[in-house]
């Protein structure tokens, strides 16, 4: 049997980049783990890929043997991320049957600027998570595993004075989930069940490079939650050229138990019309659209989104657009709201100096003029080592300035003139890291 | 709202097929659990007592949907969702009461022996924008008002005037502007109600109450009985609980109970107790002596919003051994401040915990310092509570008694606007001698803000106007959701 450990310590800062949603958790919310960029920098070549192996095969495999699959994994670049189409470790069911997966990601910075012309700097912690896991092929065309991951919270809520001891970090589950997959042809299926990340996320990050600095307008403002309890299949085709998403979960959140009967049912399609080797890494072209219905709450207040996204990934640049459009909203059937993301970014010294743009445009209620906000930011950055995106390994230092602004009748204080408006300058330290431990992978 | 299509699937649609409610109920009945969760959980009788209190009169459901109003103030969407003038100009972070209303004030005798009458509960106390208390303040007199006018409807309908609450409204920021305006004049302008001077007749009445009530050992000799020579706890009901009847169902509410409280308890209150007197006004004057333990009950019935804490009475010996100067305290639960969603919390807010918060703005707030000396607070882990002395001096203004009092001829409606305006400039004062939670007082810039106080008068009652009816509707949708859902709003069912 496999298990799979994964500790994920994630960090709320106190403060919400935007907050225009009334619970919004203090700002944090990760990516799903599995969601990473393609590689920008060449990725070490890795083992083969599920060779053909010469040793007996197994019981699966006995009626139709192995065969060559040829993935785009020699760059490595969906490797930490191709789930259901490559595993995240290089497994074969004789010599490498298993591996551990141990991981962690930290966002910690600096901010000084102005929110509502007062003075306000700090340092931040925006998240600090560490997992593991285990991961088993017990057959040719199929494996299994799981992953737990925690993540930190503050202990007091945002408009709480008091936590554990204060107001303590404190750790949580943030994924508990069990996962198959299996391999027919060219199609790749597989189901995750517990409390799994949410796929649109995960989709939207594979076209986002800098997420160290900001989250996607969907995630930082709760269009999606980072994770549910529920299930999640995909089915995926040609390599990921086109992907099908399906996920019923209790849609109530990570933080909250089911409190309705009814489940969130979230469909997703993502077509990669590029997707194509370079020898500096991956061009990657996708196209995102999905479809959630969904209730929240005791009293199954609709809580549906449709969302739309147009990713771009290249050794050199990235960039985006996502649109989310909320039926439904902050516990409001007859709220709709909807937010707007572009991202751009790209190296201009490869590993030493980049450069990053992104927009963020929120509207509070789709019917109010001027119930948006805006959140501008720009930064350059720098690796400190190469990355190597098999290992998730990036060390970057962010430094940027951002301005949040609120309209005349955005919430919480509709009318008050730059009461909330927030102009800060970041210096963000983004340290991320996979390491695999198995019979055929090599040292981290 | 969601498609039959899916219904039609049953199971394997796994999607929600519940009924739906109007969104205005589905939101009011999401979010009164979410809130009472941790009661819905810890004491599920407790919490739908608490909904069984809400619905018995429509100010009784406004005191207990203090969060409701402020999401809807706040939130997207929300109903009240409106400018704030004044927050405007730059009053974001004025000290508030937090849940100021007309039931929220009573009397108190200072650690002088001055009776003097003013809020009583901070319990929900916060910084934010000023308008946020005039607005719950002067709802809560136009809410009065019409369930005063609902009351006389079948005995004497025309003592009171529908059209006249918006009076009661308007004297509530009138009186807060010129309060404001008063102490721009010399800090002696300051309304302080005492017994020293008259401050119209419901105020006066109050006044005169608390000076009898408290003279005569209420509370006391409530929830006490002299055994021999000694005091002891009284066990029992001192008034009956009974069952609110919710549609085909019934919940049981607690008027005035007292409880006997296991030894885990009783050790844990000593504990509270041994450290509530290092936070009273004055330590010096609450000795060990003084704060010896005689006995300790579980307190059950008081409040709405607060129906389900934990409260416990707590005698002690006071000054001297001899009985007649013992005292009875209250250790009272206290949660967080009244939340103001997706607005900032102040990281420079004054206050370690709940408790401190508390006692720190409650002294803040009041006209004394010492309005109630013996005041304090307690920390039990993550719990917070705050103690505060229980005498027949804190007696409470009702807004039951209006109608009543009406009939009597005892008050006539302009008293209530005057005690409307009162309890206005009370809240002006409280606000303008308080400090910012980033600058010193307020009352220089809330003075510079409010001018002659025409906008901020204009602003609360044209927001009473909207905002009004919506309580009043939202109170025939609890009454509806109690009896569709059961007591508990079908939590856990």
């Amino acid at each position: 049997m496999i298990a799979t450990v994964a500790l994920l310590l994630a960090v709320a800062p106190d403060e919400p980049i935007a907050a225009p949603l009334p619970q919004a958790p203090d700002e944090v919310t990760a990516p799903a783990p599995a969601a990473e960029p393609p590689a920008v920098e060449p990725s070490p070549p890795t083992a083969a890929p599920v060779a053909p192996t010469a040793t007996p095969p197994t019981a699966a495999a006995v009626t139709k043997p192995a065969s060559p699959r040829r993935r785009p994994i020699a760059s490595g670049p969906w490797v930490p991320n191709a789930w259901p189409t490559a595993p995240t470790c290089t497994l074969d069911p004789t010599d490498a049957p298993w591996c551990a997966l141990v991981r962690a990601d930290v966002f910690a910075g600096a901010r000084a600027g102005t929110i509502g012309g007062a003075a306000q700097n700090e340092f931040r912690l925006d998240r600090a998570e560490a997992a593991t896991g285990l991961l088993w092929k017990p057959a040719t065309r199929f494996e299994t595993g799981g992953v737990i991951a925690l993540e930190a919270i503050r202990s007091a809520g945002p408009q709480s004075l008091t936590g554990i001891d204060g107001d303590s970090l404190v750790v949580r589950l943030l994924e508990a989930y069990g996962q198959a997959a299996a391999h027919f042809g060219p199609i790749d299926v597989g189901v995750r069940a517990g409390l799994v990340p949410e796929r649109w996320i995960e989709q939207v990050e594979k076209g986002y490079d800098t997420r160290g600095f900001d989250a996607l307008a969907s995630d930082r403002v709760r269009m999606f939650d980072r994770a549910d309890i529920g299930v999640a299949f995909t089915a995926s085709a040609w390599d990921g050229r086109v992907d099908v998403d399906v996920e019923i979960v209790n849609g109530e959140g990570r933080a909250q138990r089911e409190l309705n009967r009814g489940k969130n049912t979230t469909a997703i399609v993502t077509v990669r019309p590029l997707l194509r080797e370079h020898p500096r890494g991956p061009l990657v072209l996708a196209l995102h659209g999905a479809f959630r219905d969904g209730s929240l709450g005791i009293a199954s207040i609709a809580d549906r989104r449709g969302a739309a996204a147009v990713t771009f990934a290249s050794p050199w640049v990235y960039a985006g657009v996502e649109f989310v459009h909320a039926l439904g909203y902050a516990g409001r059937a007859d709220l709709q709201a909807s937010t707007l993301s572009s991202w751009v970014s790209g190296r201009i010294l490869p590993r030493w100096l980049g450069a990053m743009a992104k927009y963020d445009h929120v509207r509070q209620d789709v019917a109010v003029a001027g119930s948006v906000i805006h959140v501008v930011g720009g930064a350059v950055f720098s690796d400190v080592f190469e990355h190597i995106d098999r290992n998730r390994r990036r060390v970057r230092v962010y430094a940027g300035y951002q301005f949040e602004g609120y309209g005349d009748a955005a919430a919480p204080l509709p009318g008050v003139v730059g009461a909330l408006d927030a102009h800060r300058f970041l210096v963000q330290l983004e340290l991320r890291g996979l390491a695999r431990f198995g019979p055929k992978e090599i040292r981290p | 709202m969601r498609p039959a299509v899916l219904c039609l699937l049953g199971p394997l649609a796994l999607v929600a097929c519940a009924p739906v409610e109007d969104a205005r109920a589905a939101w009011l009945r999401h979010t009164l659990v979410l809130d009472n969760q941790d009661f819905l959980e810890r004491d599920p009788g407790l919490a739908g007592g608490k909904f069984a209190k809400m619905s018995e009169s429509p100010f009784a459901f406004f005191r207990g949907t203090a969060p409701q109003l402020a999401r809807d103030l706040f939130e997207p969407g929300g109903a009240a969702l409106r400018p704030w003038p004044l927050a405007d100009r730059g009053l974001v972070d004025v000290a508030l009461v937090g849940d100021a209303h007309p039931e929220n004030i009573g009397g108190f005798r200072t650690g002088n022996g001055t009776i003097t009458v003013d809020f009583n509960d901070f319990d929900a106390a916060t910084y934010g924008p000023l308008e946020l208390d005039v607005r719950r303040l002067a709802l809560g007199f136009w809410i009065a008002c019409v369930q005063a006018h609902d009351d006389l409807a079948d005995s004497a309908p025309d003592l009171l005037a529908a059209a006249g609450c918006d009076d009661w409204a308007a004297a509530v920021p009138r009186g807060y502007a010129d309060e404001i305006v008063g102490l721009e004049v010399g800090r002696e302008a300051a309304t302080i109600v005492t017994d020293a001077a008259s401050h119209g007749v419901v105020l006066d009445t109050l006044l005169e109450d608390a000076r009898a009530d408290g003279d005569g050992g209420d509370r006391l000799a409530d929830y006490t009985r002299v055994e021999g020579d000694r005091r002891v706890m009284f066990h029992g009901d001192i008034d009956p609980a009974r069952l609110v009847e919710l549609g085909d169902r019934s919940q049981l509410v607690f008027e005035d109970s007292v409880r006997p409280v296991d030894s885990v308890t009783q050790a844990r209150v000593e504990q509270l107790v041994a450290q509530w007197t290092t936070t009273v006004i004055d330590p010096a004057g609450v000795g060990r002596d003084a704060a010896q333990v005689l006995g300790v009950v579980a307190r059950f019935g008081a409040g709405i919003s607060s129906y389900p804490l934990d409260r416990w009475y707590v005698l002690v010996e006071g000054p001297s051994a001899a009985i007649d100067d013992d005292v009875l305290l209250e250790l009272k639960e206290v949660r967080d401040a009244l939340p103001m969603p997706g607005a900032r919390r102040p990281i420079d807010a004054p206050f370690d915990g709940n408790g401190s918060r508390v006692v720190g703005m409650q002294r803040e707030l009041q006209g004394f310092l010492d309005d109630d000396p013996w005041l304090g607070w307690a920390d039990d882990g993550g719990l917070s509570f705050r103690v505060r002395e229980r005498t027949g001096y804190q007696n409470g203004f009702r807004v039951a008694d209006i109608a009543p009092a009406l009939i009597a001829g005892d008050w006539a409606p302009a008293d209530l606007v005057e005690l409307a305006a009162t309890c206005g400039r009370m809240l002006g004062r409280s606000h303008a001698r308080a400090r910012r939670s980033r600058d010193g007082v307020a009352g220089p810039a809330i003075a510079a803000a409010i001018g002659d106080g025409t906008v901020l008068v204009d602003d609360t009652v044209t927001f009473v106007r909207d905002y009004g009816p919506i309580v009043l509707d939202d109170h025939a949708r609890l009454l509806a959701l109690l009896a569709e859902h059961g007591p508990r709003l079908g939590y856990g069912e």
